[in-house]
């Protein structure tokens, strides 16, 4: 697998945030808000053991995996449910906003298509072209603030303030963030600077939040209860252009995340799996059809599991981080006792 | 029979044997010239090409020297010895061991002169074969610049770049490619300037060539840049010295071939493209907009007849309702989908291309004025194609014409984008782009990222590519490609 630079990750990660945020489905307020803010700053505390790990003197997740080959399953287990989740939320943008196909299956097996491509061709293809995206998005919410602007309402963002948003949003937040474990496997494969690359990414993330939840409450206001979208509906309200709709940008726009999120999810997979079985030459296919089939399965049985979500993020992106940051401490204070005992037994003259 | 076989056979010291062996070779070929003479008493032939070698030259350079030419003690060590070491008979004076190196050089318009009871034959360089002058290039039109193109003759090329470029750390190497051409290439770096293992790199895939023949840049090309299927090229090629002395400057390294009007260069880059010499003379602020006028055009080459089709087919919604009429009231008529309309009149214009570019130059203008009056009037007085869409294609195509450069490119993904608009709207747009993007994301030969420096973003090389800095701020940055390498 290529290595990738600090300002990839930063696109990378911004990108399949970027995604979820689009196409979340939960009306946004000022409690929520605030709550996300807190669980990205606790998030960002949270990845310091992560950061530690990597800043240990030759260490590779490849081979210091805490349950090796089962811990590396368990990764890719996860990226698959995501990649699955993701999809669910192209199923249910496309039947939401107009797309053209016939079906939404036949979407999201269009973009699998797609996406299996762009894992052939190496991560670093898609990371390069996340950079391109990032400045689609940044254009994009451009266009938004310049449409919204005349529509904004102040007003709209008075709460009824009552504490127990806060947690939820705090809550909300986490169980959406499948960017973490993403992160921990993602900065095995960053040539330098992983700490800029994460912060970087925290402060975007929280950027992205703060500004599109703002845009859609003060824009929305109460439309955003019946919204199933906010964000397409805040797009849809506020048209800067009086010749061309700007709904059409945002379409391009939620392709592209989508492609390169589920690329990311894929391509990080593929490379679990080829750990897991040497020599397995269809890694990616195999992948990519499980999360079509998990993608299927949560539609067709409506499974949103979205507290489990949080748990296994917590589990893969915090707790086994600090059980490996702990072994590693450990094992390292271990040999360097050991080798001081040695050392110190070398000294000692000799019995008789 | 392979060159490299004849590389390992050595010249025979008697001369008539050696002659006979020469005949032998060439088939009795009609354009080899063999006279034989005595200097100073010593049996010698001067052999040489027909139409390769310059007639006056070889008369007053080696003829008139060699006939009033005096030997104290004539022996034919004597005599190669007193020519090798006194007499400058010309410049180019290389030696022939092998029958391989002979017709090597004999076949590129050297005189070659062989003596009775000697194992070598001296070569001297005259040529004078019907060559091109130096004159504007064809493709790369620029109006304050030079206007020197290249030519057929390597040699002649060379010397275009070393009078562009008078400083010693400008090395050119020439070598041979194809067994049956014998092609003259010429490597060119600036020293100081290249990145390290680049030139080493780029020789060992050139060494991996296998060619017979080398007729044009196509046949060297596909060595030096990437295998894997890549949309875009990843090897550049200009017309121009000066153009490619600006590449030479920025650490490259540029082919010569002989036999074709065209350099390569190695890396390229995809911001390359829109780069042209005109941009250089005129104030950074045009600069900048003519190029920003390029990226623009680009988009609309490729997009808009494919955005036309996927909004009326599948997204009237996305325009405002005087648009929308205008655009319904025109495609009630039209008898064809709108894909197959966009897609008929492109193929349409290809197809008047093609005949226009391959055509005498006189028919292809009355191709040109057929081709208007057919599609332009009488299509559209018919009702076949609607006006928006033939105004559509127009745009499209003159968009084109602004990035010549990636023209192969642009007409092929055109035409797909057309396919997934009317298939699947600005979704199939959007995942065809997707898949565009990565490819070219993906090309990089060398360690040099084609989409460089836009992915990955390196934001001390975008002085020339999102912005036309300076010469003021951009001559103290001594920019070369290894700031890109990955």
């Amino acid at each position: 697998m290529n290595k990738i630079s600090y300002g990839q990750l930063f696109t990378l990660l911004t990108a399949l945030k970027a995604f979820s945020l689009i196409c979340s489905d939960r009306p946004a307020d000022i409690e929520q808000m605030l709550g996300a803010a807190i669980s990205v700053i606790l998030q960002m505390v949270a990845v310091i053991p992560m950061l530690m790990l990597y800043k240990k003197k030759n260490f590779s997740l490849k081979n210091e995996m805490l349950l090796g080959k089962l811990g590396k399953l368990l990764y890719s287990l996860f990226f698959i449910l995501w990649g699955a989740v993701s999809l669910t939320d192209l199923w249910g943008v496309t039947t939401s906003v107009y797309f053209p196909v016939d079906s939404s299956f036949k979407c999201a097996v269009l973009i699998g298509i797609v996406c299996l491509y762009i894992s052939f061709l190496g991560i670093s293809a898609a990371a390069r072209s996340s950079t391109v995206i990032f400045g689609l998005l940044i254009f994009s919410i451009a266009v938004l603030i310049l449409g919204a602007y005349p529509k904004i309402e102040l007003s709209n963002l008075l709460p009824e303030v009552s504490g127990r948003g806060v947690i939820s949003g705090a809550v909300d937040d986490f169980c959406t963030s499948g960017e973490l474990p993403v992160l921990f496997i993602l900065l095995e494969y960053t040539k330098s600077s992983r700490s800029k690359g994460t912060s970087l990414f925290f402060i975007g993330k929280l950027v992205l939040i703060e500004l599109i939840s703002f845009i859609e409450i003060t824009v929305l206001g109460r439309i955003m209860d019946i919204s199933d979208y906010p964000f397409f509906s805040a797009g849809a309200y506020s048209q800067p252009f009086s010749v061309q709709r700007a709904d059409a940008l945002y379409m391009i726009l939620f392709t592209m995340l989508c492609v390169i999120s589920i690329t990311l999810l894929l391509s990080l997979t593929s490379v679990l799996v080829k750990e897991i079985i040497p020599g397995f030459k269809y890694s990616a296919v195999l992948s990519i059809v499980l999360m079509l089939s998990a993608s299927w399965a949560m539609n067709q049985y409506k499974i949103n599991a979205g507290y489990i979500y949080g748990g296994l993020i917590l589990l893969l992106a915090v707790i086994l981080p600090i059980i490996m940051l702990i072994r590693r401490t450990v094992n390292e204070k271990t040999s360097h006792s050991d080798s001081r005992s040695a050392d110190h037994a070398d000294g000692l003259p000799e019995g008789n | 029979m392979k060159i490299s076989d004849l590389q390992n056979e050595r010249v025979t010291p008697r001369l008539s044997a050696s002659l006979k062996r020469i005949q032998e070779l060439s088939g009795g070929s009609s354009d080899l010239l063999v006279n034989k003479i005595e200097i100073c008493g010593i049996k010698a032939a001067l052999i040489c090409c027909e139409g390769m070698i310059s007639t006056a030259t070889i008369t007053e350079l080696i003829l008139h020297p060699l006939t009033n030419m005096t030997l104290e003690n004539p022996s034919p060590a004597a005599l190669f010895g007193k020519i090798e070491n006194n007499m400058l008979l010309s410049i180019d004076r290389p030696v022939a061991t092998n029958y391989g190196d002979f017709f090597r050089l004999l076949n590129s318009g050297f005189a070659m002169l062989a003596a009775d009871g000697m194992d070598r034959i001296l070569a001297f360089g005259v040529q004078g074969y019907d060559k091109r002058g130096v004159d504007e290039p064809s493709g790369e039109n620029n109006i304050t610049g030079a206007h020197e193109g290249f030519v057929e003759v390597v040699r002649t090329n060379m010397s275009l770049i070393r009078r562009r470029m008078k400083n010693p750390t400008l090395v050119q190497k020439l070598f041979v490619i194809g067994d049956k051409s014998q092609t003259d290439i010429c490597i060119s770096y600036l020293r100081d300037r290249v990145p390290e293992n680049l030139v080493e790199r780029v020789m060992d895939a050139l060494k991996k060539t296998d060619l017979e023949t080398v007729l044009s840049k196509g046949y060297v090309q596909p060595f030096v840049e990437s295998r894997r299927k890549r949309i875009f090229e990843s090897v550049g090629s200009t017309e121009r010295p000066d153009v490619l002395c600006s590449k030479l400057l920025e650490g490259r390294i540029s082919l010569l071939i002989d036999g074709t009007p065209f350099a390569l260069y190695i890396p390229k880059l995809f911001s390359d493209s829109f780069q042209t010499l005109d941009d250089y003379s005129a104030k950074p602020y045009f600069a900048t907009f003519i190029r920003w006028l390029k990226y623009a055009a680009f988009l609309i080459a490729i997009l808009l007849p494919s955005i036309y089709t996927a909004i009326a087919m599948h997204h009237p919604e996305l325009l405002n309702n005087t648009l929308l009429m205008i655009l319904a009231d025109s495609e009630k008529n039209a008898p064809f989908p709108v894909a197959a309309e966009s897609v008929g009149v492109l193929l349409m214009y290809e197809i008047i291309k093609e005949a226009g570019l391959r055509l005498p130059k006189a028919v292809g203008g009355a191709v040109s004025i057929v081709a208007g009056l057919i599609i332009g009037d009488a299509a559209v007085n018919s009702g076949l194609i609607s006006t928006p869409l033939l105004t559509v294609a127009a745009v499209s195509v003159i968009s084109g014409f602004v990035i010549p450069d990636l023209s192969h490119c642009i007409t092929v993904l055109r035409i797909l984008f057309i396919i997934c608009g009317s298939l699947c709207g600005l979704y199939g747009i959007s995942l065809l782009g997707a898949a565009v993007l990565a490819n070219a994301c993906a090309t990089s030969d060398y360690g040099y990222p084609y989409t460089s420096p836009i992915a990955p973003f390196k934001l001390s090389a975008m002085r020339d590519v999102a912005y036309r800095q300076g010469f003021r701020k951009m001559q103290n940055n001594n920019f070369t490609v290894e700031e890109l390498y990955e």
